[in-house]
């Protein structure tokens, strides 16, 4: 079927300019952008000298950690400062149009009809009292000035070409009658609608499944060049961003560290948070040992010295004493940091991991057989686990591996007693396990668990202290009384922990020291059994790093065993002996790590293994698809 | 400083509400020493302005109106008060129970509450007095059990929302019983809104109670309850207002403290949520 | 799928169930507290020195003699065809007094809901809008006092200002009877003033939450005008609220509309219960009770289908319980 194509799948060149109201764009251009937030009497700055350039029919990333200012920066770049933040320096151009000084009127259309947003949530997003339709007709008849009929087929094509299931049907419902996936194509349907130049995407695909954010990447993707929409990708996800993105932006402290054509900065990045990044990223690949930073971001822009001194394995003396600048080095990149020129691509120091493997001489001491779990009744019944068998060995590190739904943590949750099970049973040496309320004290302390997300499982109302003394009292009277301070001490510096934080509550602490004061409290009675309930998701890529780490090391040192429940199939690899793969509530395939990563058996693992993006991987491949 | 005590100075409202429910304190428990005169005794001619003698001037039987508002605030505080006890006894642990245990029991216990709290209670306890009487045990018991299914409610809800966390499941892995979770984990972290809910129920068993008094169905005459007050004076309105004007703003200013104390404390928990779940 | 008529449906059989159920209780309360007495009902009714005849003839209008179901079943059953029995006072059959005064009090409700809409919107929106500001602090400040302060207070405060210093408004609503209107004004302000306080409250404290929500700050970067912002996003979100709001007022209000009969001489339902209540017209007490309850649940459920039509959350999800 031959057919012209439209003329947005035409090259650039070739294109006639209609009435010559769309001349080519030049994309985003922002230099040395600088934002301060007021606090108390004073200001601080958060973001500091940010440069970067977004062409069009390109993907730049804005990688980073939480609270490296990305989001500011790039908030900040089209003029949007939050209340209390103010603009202290630089400038940015939009195909050469300097915007940040536009008065209100200009600022509107200027979102209105050039620069576009989609954020994070996209649930949160979208209207909830109004149909998607209405919110997407919106902004064509009010921003495009387009007919009601005109905008209701516009919609239609849009939602079609995000391919949205049912686009026909859609505009009638509400957004709370879609899934996350859905929601997060209808932004993006939104966004594309006044046909900007540019479209700032913040963190996208976060809280979506591996397999549904790889779909909604590719179909970003392919419009993004389609309609030469100049895209700035925000993500903590560096393995994502090597993947789809043509330029890459490292942040750090709210500053551009490093700058450059993503498959240069990956292959050799010359800053060394960059390279610590990557260090810390486990890989489906190969077993990897991915490493962690020691110590914490500063969370702010530092002015008399390098921002990552503190936890720089390439500092030097002058590298506390001045600020560095963003330089240019012959390969076109930036970078921000004294001893680039010298240093020359920092090599990887993440080791790999020689493949561990079952031995079979150990005797089970966790044995799930033919488990059944199901929630609600009549119509609303669900099965969430539907006849699971795994086993556990005694000083094993066993990996459950699943997306959302798929039953993990409810296998979790009935190994611990706090759900019945419908079916089946769950046996601890041997013995079958009652629910929680009957079990007797050893089985309580022999099986511990820690959880997701540690704001959830530390009682904001207890200090850190009082946590891990909780079960210090209730497991280990082998302790007197007097002495158990100076347990709590020890299973504090175990974790890395100062033992000072035993006086402070959960919320002066970060993320991952919260983390890992949940596991301090799990591992101090010494049990036989831990289970990792998706411990890591949630936090940031260096972080993550080192709670495996830390978790592996003190697997070895207390002998105990591991359960270690993720749908991150990277991290899962670097720490797991034995792996189950689970899909609706059943046991798609099981083998020692080795052997499924390498040469899987099931449809279902080897769909997994090929929808993660793998730095390595598109280093390897060359050019971002 | 205490801790509510902190809480509630922190901004000018409750401040300001602070002061007034001091001032009505005052009153309501050292007016009757300082009173020049018993609040039922007739001492002068009736329905004379204010003068030297009285400075409010008498009622309509002779007695010295001041005398009569200094002792009229002990019912207004006292009865509202022994009321919110009761209903947070009742309630509170309803709730708690049901919050914690969920399914059955707390089915029951929620569709028990929803039903109390649909019949309307002035009209209720208007027709109950009159078997039961208007003693105080009765107003209190009849006010105390009226707003406990409120209670029932914010507690239960307060206790779910906080048995979703993971340091209860946590509590529970550790095998700890149900008293222990209920005492350590979840009441620590309810205290708050129970502390902002029990200056709002202050609030409407003033009013319920006052106005129960206004309506002659509450404390009966020769007492001096300001409700009361207002109603014997409502007849001299144009003639003497201040029979029934000064107790007005005595009940006036009494409420609207409470509720600037409610609703900086209610404040005061909202940032505090905020504070607690950043980093 | 446009309007899911099978739940919806559903939702009203529920609550309308739910609403008689009030009514039920309610008529069993007040029957028993009024007839299951240690205290000799013909004595309050008749007097200390009725004779025995008397006494007899009494108990036998009142259907005395018989024991306490079958003597509420016939009570109940009358009420339901129409027949609320006979003050004793009077002597004449309640039902027709009724009718009228239930009219008044329905048009004292209504109006006072109504108006407390209209008066606190505008005022919440532009408070929300200007928040912190002096209009903001002024409003929220008069807002709190009214809303705080038990009904009567405010009353008092009406006839003082209106009444006694600015002698714009009789003192007594009776004229209401005969259509003078102006009778109508400072009953129907009081209530408002209480309901506007509780709505404006809400509404206020909704508005705000709604404009820092993250789809108005998507609305902003969409470019669109601060004034469709606010009538097309925010506001189709805070109405729920403020719905809500308005919905649950109406329980509140019959304790207030009691309150004001009374101060006012106004005469509906209120004033007939306290008269009642004075008079230990025991017949007179019970079918008032039950009239006015079945009055207000009906305003209830009113606004419960106005919430409902508003919010398409709550149709298309499972119906939550009742309040």
């Amino acid at each position: 079927m031959s057919r012209n194509p439209p003329d947005s799948d035409r090259p650039r060149e070739a294109r006639a300019v209609p009435g010559g109201d769309r001349e080519p764009s030049e994309g985003l251009e922002i230099r040395d952008l600088a934002v301060a937030y007021a606090v108390g009497g004073g200001h601080t700055l958060v973001v500091g000298g940010v440069s970067l350039r977004a062409r069009p029919g390109q993907i730049t990333g804005l990688a980073g950690e939480s609270g490296s200012g990305k989001t500011t920066a790039a908030l900040s770049a089209i003029a949007y400062l939050p209340p209390g933040a103010s603009r202290r320096g630089g400038e940015v151009r939009l195909d050469g149009r300097s915007i940040l000084d536009l008065g209100r009127v200009a600022l509107r259309r200027l979102w209105a009809l050039e620069i576009s947003y989609v954020a994070q949530d996209a649930g949160a997003a979208l209207n909830p009292a109004r149909r998607i339709g209405s919110q997407l007709e919106e902004i064509l008849t009010v921003n495009r000035g387009l007919s009601r009929e005109a905008a209701r087929r516009r919609a239609a094509e849009l939602l079609e070409a995000v391919r949205l299931p049912d686009a026909a049907t859609a505009r009638r419902r509400y957004p709370h009658e879609f899934s996350g996936g859905q929601l997060q194509r209808i932004a993006i349907a939104m966004a594309l609608a006044p046909e900007p130049r540019v479209i700032i995407f913040d963190e996208p695909t976060t809280g979506l499944d591996v397999t549904t954010g790889a779909e909604v990447i590719a179909m970003l993707g392919t419009l993004i060049r389609e309609r030469e929409v100049a895209a700035l990708y925000i993500s903590h996800d560096l393995a994502l961003l090597a993947a789809i993105s043509d330029e890459l932006v490292v942040f750090y402290a709210g500053e551009v560290v490093e700058g450059g054509p993503t498959r240069d900065l990956i292959r050799a990045p010359r800053h060394p948070y960059t390279r610590a990044l990557l260090d810390a990223l486990p890989s489906v690949r190969r077993a990897l040992r991915p490493r962690g930073i020691p110590g914490l971001p500063p969370g702010r822009v530092v002015v008399d010295r390098c921002s990552f001194v503190s936890r720089c394995s390439y500092a030097e003396a002058r590298c506390s004493g001045e600020h560095p600048g963003l330089v240019p080095l012959q390969s076109g990149c930036l970078v921000r940091c004294v001893r680039a020129g010298e240093l020359g691509p920092l090599p990887s120091a993440a080791a790999p991991i020689l493949p561990p493997g079952r031995e079979r001489q150990r005797t089970p001491i966790l044995e799930v057989d033919r488990l059944v779990c199901e929630y609600g009744q009549g119509a609303g019944r669900v099965v969430a686990v539907d006849g699971v068998s795994l086993e556990v060995r005694e000083r094993e590190v066993v990996g459950l591996v699943g997306e959302s739904g798929s039953g993990k943590s409810t296998i979790g949750r009935a190994i611990t007693g706090l759900l019945a099970p419908h079916a089946g049973a769950v046996r601890w040496r041997g013995q079958e396990l009652p629910a929680s309320g009957r079990r007797t004290h050893a089985q309580h302390r022999e099986i511990q668990i820690i959880f997701q997300n540690p704001d959830s499982s530390l009682n904001p109302r207890h200090t850190v202290g009082q946590l891990i003394g909780r079960a210090v009292a209730l497991f280990r009277d082998d302790v007197a009384p007097p002495a158990r301070i100076d347990l709590i001490a020890d299973a504090l510096r175990e974790v890395q922990l100062d033992p000072a934080l035993m006086s402070r509550y959960p919320h002066q602490l970060s993320g991952g020291q919260k983390q890992r004061v949940a596991m301090a409290r799990a591992f101090v009675p010494r049990p036989r059994l831990v289970i990792c309930d998706e411990i890591i998701s949630g936090q940031d890529v260096s972080v993550q790093a080192t709670l495996l780490e830390l978790v592996r090391t003190m697997q070895r040192e207390h002998e105990t065993a591991l359960l270690f429940i993720s749908h991150d199939l990277a991290a899962v690899r670097s720490i797991a002996q034995y792996v189950y793969v689970l899909q609706a509530g059943r046991v798609q395939e099981h083998a020692a790590a080795e052997q499924l990563f390498e040469a899987p058996t099931a449809e279902y693992t080897r769909r997994l293994l090929a929808a993660v993006l793998d730095p390595e991987g598109s280093r390897e491949r060359g050019s971002p698809s | 400083m205490p801790r509510w005590l902190s809480i509630a100075v922190a901004g000018i409202p409750g401040r300001v509400g602070l002061a007034l429910v001091a001032v009505a304190l005052v009153v309501a428990t050292g007016g009757p020493v300082v009173a020049p005169f018993r609040h039922t005794a007739l001492v002068g001619p009736i329905l004379q302005g204010p003068s030297a003698k009285h400075v409010l001037g008498t009622d309509q039987l002779g007695r010295d109106v001041l005398s009569r508002v200094l002792y009229g605030g002990r019912s207004v505080l006292l009865l509202p008060a022994c009321a919110v006890v009761l209903a947070f006894a009742l309630g509170g642990v309803l709730g708690l129970l049901a919050g914690y245990r969920g399914g059955r029991i707390d089915q029951l216990v929620t569709r028990a509450a929803d039903i109390l709290m649909s019949v309307p209670p002035l009209l209720l306890v208007m027709v109950l007095v009159i078997p039961l009487g208007t003693s105080d045990v009765v107003l209190i018991a009849t006010t105390g059990i009226w707003f406990a299914p409120r209670i029932v409610r914010i507690v239960r809800a307060a206790t779910a929302s906080v048995c979703t966390k993971d340091y209860v499941l946590a509590a529970r892995v550790r095998g700890e019983s149900t008293a222990s979770i209920l005492w350590n984990e979840v009441t620590p972290n309810i205290t708050g809104t129970l502390l902002a809910e029990v200056a709002l129920r202050l609030n409407y068993a003033i009013i319920f109670i006052t106005t129960l008094n206004f309506l002659g169905v509450g404390v009966q005459p020769p007492s001096s309850d300001w409700g009361l007050m207002v109603s014997e004076g409502r007849a001299y309105l144009g003639h003497r207002p201040l029979i029934s004007i000064i107790p007005a703003l005595m009940i006036g200013a009494l409420a609207i403290g409470v509720n600037l104390l409610s609703d900086q404390i209610a404040a005061h928990l909202a940032r505090n949520v905020q504070e607690s779940s950043r980093l | 799928m446009r309007f899911p008529w099978v739940r919806i449906t559903g939702t009203i059989v529920r609550r309308t169930a739910f609403a008689a159920l009030t009514v039920w209780i309610v008529s069993l309360v007040v029957f028993g507290a009024l007839n299951i007495l240690p205290a000799d009902p013909t004595t309050a009714a008749l007097g200390p020195e009725a004779t025995p005849e008397m006494r007899a003839a009494y108990r036998h209008l009142m259907n005395l003699d018989l024991p306490p179901i079958p003597r509420y079943l016939r009570w109940a059953g009358g009420m339901l065809r129409g027949d609320f029995g006979i003050s004793v006072v009077s002597r004449n059959p309640i039902g027709p007094e009724l009718a009228q005064r239930a009219a008044l009090t329905a048009v004292l409700g209504l109006a006072s809901l109504l108006l407390s809409v209209v008066l606190a919107l505008p005022l919440a929106v532009r408070s929300a809008r200007r928040a912190g500001r002096l209009f903001d602090v002024t409003i929220s400040a008069a807002a709190i006092a009214v809303s705080a302060v038990p009904e009567f207070v405010v009353a008092i405060g009406m006839i003082v200002v209106f009444v006694s210093g600015l002698r714009a408004f009789p003192v007594s609503s009776n004229g209401i009877a005969e259509g003078d209107l102006g009778a109508l004004v400072l009953p129907v302000l009081t209530l408002t003033l209480g309901a506007a306080a509780y709505v404006f409250r809400h509404a206020r404290v909704s508005v705000i939450e709604t404009m820092s929500a993250p789809y108005v700050r998507t609305a902003v970067l969409n470019g669109f005008s601060p004034a469709r912002i606010l009538w097309f996003h925010v506001m189709p979100n805070a109405a729920v609220v403020v719905v809500n709001a308005v919905a649950l007022n109406a329980i509140t209000l019959l304790s207030g509309v009691i309150v004001v009969e009374s101060v006012f001489g106004y005469p509906g339902l209120g004033q007939l219960l306290v008269q009642a209540l004075v008079a230990n017209d025991f017949p007179k007490i019970e079918a008032v009770a039950v009239v006015t309850t079945a009055l207000l649940v009906v305003i209830n459920l009113l606004a419960d289908g106005v919430v409902l039509i508003l919010d398409p959350r709550l149709r298309t999800q499972v119906a939550s319980a009742p309040r």
